[in-house]
């Protein structure tokens, strides 16, 4: 039931965010993804040169012409090379530059779940108590605010009472 | 002066390279003699460093043009209170400056070590001072800051324009110590791991003196992006730039290391991992600062290309070998036989915590080395920019955001069904709340939305944290108010924690709100004229000018409506510097909670027209306030505690009846 609810507002909320941008956002967003060529590291979008100023318009005509993004986009890097991109392209050689995050991320979980699962098998390879030395550790502390709190900390918090050791060791 | 300068630096050298050889010559011996003779060579760097500060100070007070910093960076026309930020403008005074601070934190940091701590101290001192030797052979041979101008000059060039505004005050230094503090935990724990100490007395001086360094370092940042957004005029406050990025890394190093950190102290566990966290964040200071001088990275704001960045390489090289040498060396000590109990712990919490400030990390750098990679394999010139990086960090970062939530709510070991419905029911329901809410209003932007939700579950999970603690002190007869601060006070390092996670929300609020719903637009004026952007009129009533004897400054006297109510009047300026070739403007700025209208002047054209750079930036006002906040709950966090709760129970420790091989603890 809950899970239809959620998967009809997604799907509402899929159908709401497809209208139509404005002119103005497609062109503010793509000013986002063409750098400056003459000032490093900033975009047309954030720069205030000449250039840009420049660029920012031809941006807008086309755009009004009814040319797409990707001819755009095309255009100047024609004129200036891949650099003029803000981010490269998905495609050939610079597609490592995207592939490889997700990659390693992926990889670096699994490896993640792998040492989870094994520092949890060992719970079973030591005895039972074992492990109990951080409550003794801990239990001046725990007196200290079960004695504050008036002797119940049933009703705590998590972490500042500490509680839930108690509750569970 | 000059001489008095040099001879210092020459000092501060035989005394750090002393302290470092003495420490461990002495320890090795038993020597004890040299050992406290090494020590007190290490207070005595902190005067020395002093003295060759002072030196440039007074040059510059003194406008001693014949030494060449002097003349780059100061002239008489100069507001002498410039001086401050004159002083570490460039790499000679930088690193003098760094010297100096790195001197004092070392010197602190010895003083301040218990005595249990006594026979690692030694490795602990020598490391510190080998660093800070490093620092003052870099200023004898290759930058210093007292070598004489080789020509005659009556005037200084001046401060760099950029440099003029009240945050240069303090960003720089705030950044520069904390880069190179991390210095201190990390050879705190190097230190003991040398030693060959088995128990973890290193983890409450590394945690406390982490802390401290990631507060200074995080609230550099912040300023930095706060100048950005006010100087550099592009109405961003952050670009992903090489720079920034190389400071923003340890950062995530040490936000890793001082969560991780705490499960070491309340359960043993994570010893290993810990020490990796601290070499990290270690050797990405440094690489930190190879970038920054003379690094091979494009950028916006680096100190410029120099020489001395293939030192700072080889540097950075050398501290990773030491880092993990000694890692390695000292491996078996390292280990812990506590298991993880459930996946579903606090324990487990912080290893997904430090995994994704990992990837962060690691996506990050890639992003940085991925040009110079391509240029060389290639032979092509890329740009990696903010898409690349809003693209791969966006998720992970609201990952984090997700995570801020539930972790601290989970208790440690395991948690059952019972205590996750009652932590998570209500912030789960807050959020959900949120999201239809904001589609019902019709909000666009659905990764907005959904980032909206996560901050009102996080907070909720905070705010009900807070609430239950709350009551619960008010049943013992507190009312609202001292309930709550008892409450705070109970477990300060775990209330300032929240706090923090509150700053971070707030942060993470602007930059949803900056990112997702910002508006620009390009206008060109005649004195009358208005340009409409959003519900904002924009009336360019007039423009003034004033020549000054360093610059040539224009402003636009700009009048705001909305609709047809007077809002108020702006003033953006900007003023070319001869000296420099360089414009500085400042934006006008009509800041409120909601969003911050911000003009900039990027032209005066000579037929009386001004070309002004429009946006809207809503929710900016949010990332300042973030920072006040970040520091209250890092002064909460590290606020004395009572004695019980910071050392549970050090010295005789009660073995458990079973007999486990804990080498560890």
């Amino acid at each position: 039931m809950a899970l239809a609810a959620l998967l009809l507002v997604l799907t509402l909320a899929v159908a709401c965010s497809s209208e139509e941008r404005t002119l103005d956002e497609r062109a503010n967003g793509l000013e986002k993804q063409l750098i400056c060529p003459v000032c490093p590291g900033e975009t047309i979008e954030q720069s205030s040169v000449q250039l840009a100023r420049d660029m920012r318009s031809i941006v807008r005509e086309k755009l009004g012409a009814g040319e797409t993004e990707q001819q755009i986009k095309d255009f100047f890097v024609a004129r200036y090379g891949i650099r003029i991109l803000a981010s490269p392209p998905a495609s050939g050689f610079t597609l490592v530059v995207w592939i490889l995050p997700p990659f390693v991320l992926v990889l670096a979980a699994g490896g993640l779940a792998l040492v989870m699962r094994d520092m949890r098998r060992r719970r079973s390879a030591v005895p039972a108590g074992a492990w109990d030395a951080t409550d003794d550790e801990l239990a001046p502390y725990m007196e200290a605010v079960d004695s504050e709190l008036g002797g119940s900390t049933t009703d705590g918090d998590p972490g500042a009472s500490g509680d839930p050791e108690r509750r569970n060791g | 002066m000059a001489q008095l300068g040099a001879i210092t630096l020459i000092l501060g050298l035989a005394l750090a390279l002393y302290s470092s050889v003495g420490s461990v010559v002495g320890q090795r011996k038993g020597a004890t003699d040299l050992v406290v003779s090494a020590r007190r060579a290490a207070y005595l760097t902190v005067p020395v460093a002093i003295a060759a500060s002072l030196a440039l100070v007074a040059a510059f007070l003194d406008n001693d043009f014949s030494i060449r910093y002097v003349y780059d960076h100061s002239s008489t026309v100069m507001d002498r209170a410039f001086i401050w930020v004159a002083f570490y403008a460039a790499n000679e005074g930088s690193l003098l400056y760094i010297a100096t601070a790195l001197a004092l934190m070392s010197a602190a940091a010895i003083y301040l070590s218990p005595g249990r701590f006594g026979h690692a101290l030694p490795y602990t001192t020598a490391i510190l001072m080998a660093v800070l030797a490093f620092f003052f052979a870099v200023l004898i041979f290759l930058a210093n800051p007292f070598a004489p101008l080789d020509f005659f000059a009556e005037e200084g060039r001046g401060i760099n324009p950029l440099l003029r505004h009240p945050a240069m005050f303090i960003h720089p230094p705030l950044l520069m110590a904390g880069l190179v503090g991390i210095a201190v935990p990390f050879s705190f724990a190097a230190g003991s791991l040398i030693a060959g100490m088995t128990k973890d007395e290193w983890v409450d001086l590394a945690r406390v003196s982490a802390i401290l360094v990631w507060a200074v370092l995080g609230a550099g940042v912040l300023l930095g992006a706060w100048w950005a957004y006010t100087i550099l005029g592009w109405g961003g406050y952050w670009a992903w730039d090489p720079i920034e990025n190389v400071a923003f890394m340890p950062w995530l190093g040490l936000t890793a290391f001082i969560h991780s950190v705490m499960v070491q102290k309340r359960r043993g566990m994570f010893r290993m991992w810990n020490i990796v966290l601290l070499n990290v964040s270690f050797v990405l200071a440094q690489f930190g600062m190879f970038i920054n001088r003379g690094g091979p990275v494009v950028s916006v704001h680096s100190f410029g290309a120099s020489t001395i960045g293939m030192v700072f390489l080889a540097f950075m090289l050398l501290s990773l070998l030491f880092s993990f040498g000694v890692f390695f060396w000292r491996y078996t000590m390292l280990k812990s036989d506590r298991p993880l109990e459930s996946f579903l712990s606090r324990e487990a919490a912080f290893l997904v915590n430090n995994f994704l400030l990992l990837a962060v990390v690691a996506a990050t750098l890639w992003g940085v080395l991925f040009p110079l990679f391509s240029e060389f394999a290639q032979d092509t010139t890329v740009t990696v920019a903010t898409p690349y990086f809003n693209r791969v960090n966006g998720p992970l970062l609201l990952g984090l955001l997700l995570l801020m939530g539930i972790g601290p709510v989970l208790p440690w070991r395991r948690s059952t069904g019972a205590s996750l419905k009652r932590w998570l029911l209500w912030p789960t329901l807050l959020g959900f709340l949120t999201f239809l809410l904001m589609l019902a209003v019709g909000i666009d932007e659905l990764i907005a939305i959904a980032a909206f939700s996560v901050l009102v579950f996080v907070a909720s999970s905070i705010g009900q944290e807070w609430l239950r603690g709350t009551m619960a002190r008010r049943r013992h007869g507190d009312n609202w108010a001292s309930g709550f601060l008892r409450h705070l006070n109970g477990n300060r390092p775990r209330h300032g924690g929240y706090v923090v996670h509150l700053a971070i929300l707030v942060l993470a609020f602007g930059v949803v709100g900056t990112q997702f719903y910002d508006q620009r637009g390009d206008a060109v004026l005649r004195p009358g004229e208005s340009f409409t952007i959003d519900n904002y009129r924009i009336e360019f009533v007039s423009r003034g000018s004033e020549e000054r004897a360093d610059r040539r400054a224009q402003w636009a006297n700009i009048d705001v409506f909305d609709g047809d109510r007077y809002l108020g009047r702006l003033r953006p300026w900007q003023a070319f510097y001869p000296a420099f070739n360089q414009v500085s403007v400042r934006a006008g700025i009509r800041s409120t909670p909601v969003e911050d209208l911000y003009i900039v002047p990027t032209d005066f054209l000579d037929d009386g027209r001004a070309v002004l750079r429009v946006s809207i930036n809503p929710l900016a006002w949010w990332l300042w306030v973030a920072g006040p906040i970040f520091i209250l709950g890092t002064a909460i966090a590290l606020w004395p505690q009572p004695l019980v709760e910071m050392r549970p129970a050090p010295v005789p420790r009660r073995r458990p009846t079973a007999p486990v091989p804990q080498t560890g603890s």
